[in-house]
């Protein structure tokens, strides 16, 4: 009994104790390409420098077989131009937007990227405004551009320093492989 | 040999369950908690003042602490007050990864009729709209008088569902620490 029990339990510890061990850490390298996407419309009427930015992860970014930022992980940016404070009346017609960092658990994991958006004028208005008030309705169409940044665009950032992270699991194979061509041959 | 005395603990620690990977990405709702969205509509934008939407969320915060509801904040931003035009979706997964329960979001908006009109809409983490709130006030002879009764019906509304779903309020069994930070501006 005895020579049946010492060998379990030594095999049995040691089982626990690779179960316990800290989760391997993945060197995550600076300018690591991570795709974003905007979890909130930004437009130059409202956005004013400095006012936080929510995003989100767009794609699991991973190192080899192991997954380090599942999709969807917060991502926080601030307003880098847009109105100069909050309730200003005037509209920069134009908004950028720097990418801070990544918000893992209880880490920060700092990023860099900007995006920018400068507006456009939609021909009709402009044309609408000529007829109906000529030289003065184009500068009026104009100046009535407003740039916005839409919800679930998408933005590319890179990872700003050298950092190492748990492994949080297994890269899930069958999400990222594309699926069969039933009629390729 | 007291190899039999021992064998119990090292079963006992042989059956611990294992270190299970450690998901950062989201914590795991244990006790019920609210987190708070406010949003201030362009309407609000174009005919008040920042200063009257900071108060009101500030007066609701108020509120709703001093009735011991369990509100998570966010240590990133605090309470998110907003003008930027935000899916119900995205709420959810930034109280999701605060760690909360469920979504209250406000909406505060001034109609041309009506000095103020705050809605203020429960969510649970699903997306499923658990109940709606609203006030507003449109007879009083100033602004000041209709944020007041305004924001009175809105405590007396929300007074009713305080402990409910969405709402849920401190107990004496429910230890939790008081937050370090108020209302944080974004």
């Amino acid at each position: 009994m005895r020579r049946l029990l010492i060998p379990w339990l030594l095999f049995a510890l040691a089982g626990q104790a690779i179960a316990q061990a800290p989760p391997t850490l993945v060197s995550l390298p600076r300018d690591t390409e991570i795709k974003l996407k905007m979890a909130q419309t930004l437009t130059s009427k409202h956005a004013y420098v400095g006012e936080r930015v929510e995003l989100v992860v767009a794609e699991d970014v991973t190192v080899g077989d192991a997954l380090l930022v599942p999709k969807g992980t917060r991502v926080l940016g601030t307003v880098h131009f847009g109105k100069t404070k909050e309730g200003d009346k005037n509209n920069p017609h134009r908004v950028v937007i720097q990418v801070d960092y990544v918000r893992l658990g209880d880490r920060r994991i700092p990023l860099s990227g900007m995006h920018s958006d400068k507006g456009t004028v939609k021909k009709g208005t402009v044309v609408a405004s000529a007829i109906l008030l000529g030289l003065s309705g184009v500068l009026i169409a104009m100046n009535s551009r407003t740039a916005e940044i839409k919800e679930g665009a998408e933005i590319t950032a890179f990872v700003a320093e050298d950092v190492e992270l748990p492994a949080l699991g297994p890269v899930n194979k069958s999400a990222k492989e594309p699926a069969p061509n039933p009629g390729a041959r | 040999m007291c190899l039999h005395k021992i064998v119990p603990f090292l079963l006992l620690l042989t059956l611990t369950p294992a270190h299970e990977a450690q998901d950062t990405s989201a914590k795991t709702p244990s006790d019920p908690a609210v987190y708070m969205v406010v949003f201030r509509t362009p309407a609000h934008v174009r005919h008040s003042s920042p200063q009257v939407f900071h108060g009101f969320t500030h007066d609701l915060w108020s509120f709703l602490r001093e009735k011991n509801v369990l509100l998570k904040v966010d240590p990133e931003r605090g309470t998110i007050e907003t003008e930027s035009e935000m899916s119900v979706g995205s709420m959810l997964n930034i109280a999701k990864q605060a760690g909360a329960t469920s979504l209250l979001f406000v909406t505060v908006d001034r109609p041309l009729s009506k000095w103020i009109k705050v809605t203020v809409q429960s969510y649970d983490l699903d997306g499923k709209l658990m109940w709606s709130e609203q006030a507003s006030d449109a007879g009083s002879m100033t602004g000041k008088g209709g944020y007041k009764k305004a924001l009175e019906r809105l405590q007396t509304s929300l007074a009713r569902r305080l402990g409910g779903p969405g709402l849920p309020v401190r107990t004496e069994a429910t230890i939790v620490p008081a937050p370090s930070e108020g209302v944080v501006k974004p």
